[in-house]
């Protein structure tokens, strides 16, 4: 029974952090001239608390969810085509940087004097891995030169992305132990 | 939030309600590969097809519904103008991003969660390594729980401007402002959403069957694919 609670609470977690990936391309933030847009975000949040095994998961399920049709990819688009296009690679890229992230961070999240080092290393790795996914392919999708590769899929990003990473340590170390007593209480 | 009420299943009664989910869903699969690889008059095509499907099934409730997304195609279309000096290349993007939009719409407007969750068993049950109910299982929750989240994302927000959350400059602070309300709300959800299936003694295990295909089901399906057959010849 104990079991089977565990995995049921893990599944509508694991469920959870999907849609938030989803209303994550929805939800703009205004940092700066930019607005940004807290997809990515939500994907390395996933790794930091929920762990690699189910951060893949949500990946998984979101890349599913997105591969069938449904508008959860950025701007409201959905379906095999937005995997396949430009932008597919940053979508594919998610499933190792949640990984390396979770790897990395997930185990020493919480649990020790290091973990906020963990943790941003963690989250840093993660977003390289998105990029290291996502402007080669964007190179090769638009048959791009490197610089313009560059300047158009990644350093745009940046710096919104370094807020994002500076944001997911405190909000990690918060909301570790709620995450980890969901998980850990038996009925 | 208009958002919120767009990812939602609508009740009036349509055409497509009565087309089994596995056809949908496989045609929207290839609708949405066609869309960006295309010739000019394919694309035409399809586009007339997806506004056809949209105008028929789908009932816009409010104007701000796709308020957002007309103003995103506007921001593609000037984004692509100022990349390519193309007004014919932008209107290109701007079409591809609203027939992508309203085919997921039309998909999420007409199909319930239930049925979803049915058709990814289907399609995922021959691949070997992966739980089929896992995934069907996720699948449905997590499109019970976008237009929740969309909502309280929403409130959280207009929680955050009343208290002048705008005027902060560190932008962590700002963004933690929004967030961990958020996740505090989904942490709080996850409990209840658990409790409550535990309650109802939810194991897992249900008739994930569907209807075996009919003659009907297969004029559907050949209907569809003659005219992906056409988008890409014409």
């Amino acid at each position: 029974m104990s079991s089977k609670i565990l995995s049921l609470r893990s599944t509508v977690l694991i469920a959870l952090f999907t849609a938030l990936i989803a209303v994550g391309a929805y939800i703009a933030v205004p940092v700066g001239p930019v607005p940004i847009v807290l997809q990515n975000f939500f994907v390395l949040l996933a790794g930091t608390l929920l762990g690699s095994r189910k951060g893949l998961s949500v990946v998984v399920t979101y890349l599913v969810l997105g591969a069938i049709g449904l508008p959860v990819f950025h701007n409201g688009t959905g379906g095999m085509g937005i995997i396949l296009g430009p932008t597919g690679g940053y979508l594919i890229g998610y499933i190792p940087a949640v990984v390396v992230t979770g790897l990395i961070a997930g185990r020493k999240a919480g649990d020790s004097k290091n973990s906020a080092l963990f943790i941003l290393l963690g989250t840093l790795s993660g977003a390289v891995v998105v990029y290291l996914c996502g402007v080669p392919w964007l190179k090769y999708n638009l048959d791009m030169a490197w610089g313009k590769a560059l300047s158009a899929g990644m350093i745009p990003f940046l710096i919104g992305d370094a807020v994002k990473v500076a944001a997911v340590v405190p909000i990690t170390r918060w909301l570790k132990p709620a995450i980890d007593s969901l998980e850990n209480e038996t009925a | 939030m208009a958002e919120a009420v767009f990812f939602r299943y609508q009740d009036q009664s349509s055409f497509l309600k009565k087309v089994d989910p596995r056809i949908k869903i496989l045609l929207l699969l290839i609708y949405t590969i066609i869309l960006y690889h295309t010739s000019t008059r394919g694309l035409i095509l399809l586009s007339v097809f997806t506004i056809f499907l949209f105008t028929a099934n789908y009932r816009i409730k409010s104007p701000g519904e796709i308020k957002g997304a007309l103003l995103l195609s506007l921001f593609i279309g000037a984004a692509a103008y100022l990349s390519s000096s193309d007004l014919f290349f932008s209107i290109l993007a701007v079409s591809r991003f609203l027939m992508a939009v309203l085919l997921g719409l039309v998909l999420i407007g007409t199909t319930h969660s239930v049925e979803i969750e049915k058709a990814v068993y289907w399609f995922v049950k021959p691949v070997p390594l992966i739980s089929e109910t896992e995934i069907a299982m996720r699948v449905r929750l997590t499109i019970t729980f976008i237009p929740d989240i969309m909502e309280t994302a929403a409130q959280i927000k207009e929680a955050g401007l009343s208290r002048c959350v705008q005027n902060v400059k560190n932008p962590v602070r700002k963004l933690k402002a929004l967030i961990v309300p958020l996740l505090y709300a989904i942490i709080r959800k996850a409990e209840e959403t658990a409790l409550t299936m535990e309650a109802r003694c939810y194991s897992g295990e249900r008739d994930y069957a569907l209807e075996r295909f009919t003659l009907t089901d297969l004029l559907h399906l050949s209907t569809g694919l003659a005219v992906a057959a056409g988008t890409l010849l014409v």
